[in-house]
């Protein structure tokens, strides 16, 4: 064997070597990519998911079919805080009778067999049966604001509650990611109004 | 032998390359999707609402509109459609956008004027900062007015406020509009709206052998807490003393009033008691006969309550109430403070009045008789009303310093709720229409 083959299988083992190391590399990377950009499309479409139901529920605070179910739509929201709200409605589909709407978020301890330790569940209770969702929402935040554009204090427990429209923030990471960079999506709707609230 | 095994490599990672370039293209493509669907929604949904705002535009011009509308609309379509004239409308507005259609939905009704807590259509004499609402005054209920609101201090609104000129604050002042504030809207308003349909309620009361239609004199009435009304009559120069009238009489409401009416031409009404049962009491005015109000001669309550206080200083209906009572007068309706014989003096003794009932002034106001002379030249107290204040003009019932009562009552005013369903019997309408509910 002469020199130039040991040359040959030594630079073949360099160069498949280097060849495999890039191949590791490009899986890596490869799969970190995935998940991150899977992450980024997951988070992206729960917030979507999450405001358009949010912003379905909450431009019928104080909807009911049958209007005269809720003489004064004034006081359809009973209680306001910056991450809950109560408030009546006539959920779908839309029977005439007054049903009783409640949103907050949950404690981030409920949600620790997941291993984002910021994801929460956002509650939509219904009459008092609740459905909890998991979407990865981290934050939850409303601000309340009277007919004259002034911010209200929270919380408020008396009805009418002269809230007149509100400021909505949302959060959402996915609940797991690729070595724990988890991706983050926020949406605000910077004036949200029921015109039930004010039409009698 | 080298150069294969260079193309199976070139080969081997264009493939791994295009895969990966296609799943990650298809993440970026359905991460386009996601927002644009959400834009396409959110656009059809603005389009749909802007249909119905401008469907709404149309009917509160003409109660009568139908046609509808159908153009494009911001690179979108919008359809709007409402259902034929009627007690009740419904106004339905597509909007199209990309395909994805959002519809809104609002019913209305015929409002009627019982749905304010307090309408104003006209200021009568003097400047207009004579009225203010001030600390102290609170509605339980929508306001109205044709005219400014004017603030001097910190008065309370809890339910929706609508003015036409708009708001003139004192420097410091800080109301709270509970329900929202609009300005620039006007509700038309007939000063000269005739009472027939009332009328032709009480002949058609007569006719059952009710005791219900008066003219030319005046008119005492007192309600009993036992469902009877006793009532008395006089010439119309008997005024305002009692001893000058007839012999009471005391009938059953239902008996007096089989069509839940009691109307007077040509005269005035003294008004006071307990209501059992449900009544409108009318004094109309015949063009240039005098008369055409109602002197409130002590409290005008029901038998049960209609409004209950719900515990955080507001107020929540009682729907045990069913006593109903509407007080319609073609020109004042007046707190008296008169020192003459009978119920007069109740407002004095008492220090507050206390009125239930849906009261409306066609061409007047709601008024405090002797305002600024004795007895009514000191603070009175104040005017608790459960039901809703209309009239033409806005009287005086307070004389202020600053925000400071001097003579005369501050107003507490609570709406009876069950007016937004139920007004009082014979309660006027509005031409227009209100919206009762929004579905979007």
């Amino acid at each position: 064997m002469g020199i130039a083959v040991i040359l040959d299988i030594v630079g073949s083992i360099i160069i498949g070597g280097m060849l495999l190391l890039t191949l590791f590399r490009m899986n890596v990377t490869a799969t970190q990519n995935t998940f991150n950009f899977s992450g980024e499309l997951i988070v992206q479409e729960n917030l979507v998911t999450t405001i358009e139901v949010l912003e379905y529920d909450f431009r019928k605070i104080g909807y009911c079919e049958e209007p005269f179910n809720i003489p004064n739509p004034a006081r359809a929201i009973l209680f306001a805080d910056t991450s809950r709200l109560v408030f009546l409605t006539d959920v779908w589909p839309h029977d005439g009778i007054v049903d009783t709407m409640e949103y907050y978020l949950g404690p981030a301890s409920e949600l620790s067999g997941t291993p984002n330790p910021n994801d929460k569940f956002l509650y939509r209770i219904i009459n008092d049966v609740p459905s909890a969702v998991n979407l990865g929402v981290t934050m939850f935040k409303i601000k309340y604001f009277g007919v004259l554009n002034e911010e209200l204090t929270t919380p408020i427990t008396t009805v009418p509650t002269g809230v007149f429209s509100m400021q909505i923030d949302i959060g959402v990471e996915n609940t797991a990611a690729y070595n724990e960079e988890y991706r983050f999506a926020f949406w605000r709707q910077v004036r949200l109004a029921s015109r039930n609230l004010t039409n009698r | 032998m080298s150069g294969k095994a260079v193309l199976i490599l070139v080969i081997g990672f264009t493939m791994i390359f295009i895969v990966m370039g296609y799943f990650w293209g298809n993440i970026a493509t359905r991460s386009v999707d996601n927002h644009t669907s959400y834009y396409k929604n959110t656009i059809a949904h603005n389009i749909a609402v802007s249909g119905a705002n401008l469907g709404l535009h149309e009917v509160l011009k003409d109660s009568s509109w139908n046609t509808g509308i159908s153009k494009d609309y911001e690179l979108g379509h919008m359809n709007v459609s409402i259902t034929p004239w009627d007690t009740t409308r419904i106004l339905t507005s597509e909007g199209i956008f990309m395909n994805v259609k959002d519809t809104v939905k609002v019913k209305l009704l015929l409002s009627t004027f019982a749905k304010y807590a307090w309408w104003i259509a006209a200021v009568s004499t003097g400047s207009k900062n004579k009225r203010t609402w001030v600390t102290g005054d609170t509605v339980w209920g929508g306001f109205h007015s044709d005219q400014f609101l004017n603030i001097d201090g910190d008065p309370v609104f809890y339910g929706r406020v609508s003015v036409e000129k708009g708001v003139n604050m004192t420097a410091g002042s800080n109301p709270k509009f509970l329900g929202g504030l609009i300005t620039g809207v006007n509700v038309a308003w007939d000063n000269n709206m005739k009472l027939t349909s009332q009328a032709a309620a009480a002949n058609e009361g007569v006719a059952q052998g009710g005791t219900c239609y008066f003219d030319n004199q005046n008119l005492w009435l007192t309600f009993n807490s036992d469902g009877t009304v006793t009532y008395r009559t006089a010439p119309k120069s008997a005024g305002d003393d009692s001893s000058s009238y007839s012999v009471p009489v005391t009938l059953p409401l239902s008996t007096m009033a089989p069509t839940g009416i009691i109307y007077l031409d040509k005269g005035d009404v003294y008004v006071s008691g307990t209501l059992n049962g449900q009544v409108t009491v009318v004094s109309d005015q015949s063009s240039g006969s005098g008369g055409g109000n109602v002197y409130l001669v002590g409290d005008m309550i029901y038998n049960t309550d209609p409004m209950l206080p719900d515990g955080d200083g507001g107020y929540v209906p009682n729907n045990a109430s069913t006593d109903l009572m509407g007080i319609i007068a073609t020109n004042n309706i007046n707190i008296s403070t008169s020192v003459q014989s009978g119920g007069y003096q109740n407002n004095i003794v008492d220090p507050d009045i206390r009125i239930d009932a849906g009261i409306m002034c066609i061409s007047g106001g709601f008024n405090l008789i002797g305002l600024g002379s004795p007895p009514a030249d000191v603070p009175l107290g104040q005017i608790y009303l459960q039901g809703s204040m209309i009239a033409g003009k806005e009287e005086k019932v307070a004389i202020y310093n600053d925000d400071v009562l001097e003579a005369g009552y501050s107003r507490h005013i609570v709406l009876d709720e069950r007016f937004l369903i139920t007004p009082p019997l014979y309660f006027p309408y509005s031409d227009g229409y209100e919206i009762i509910s929004w579905l979007e």
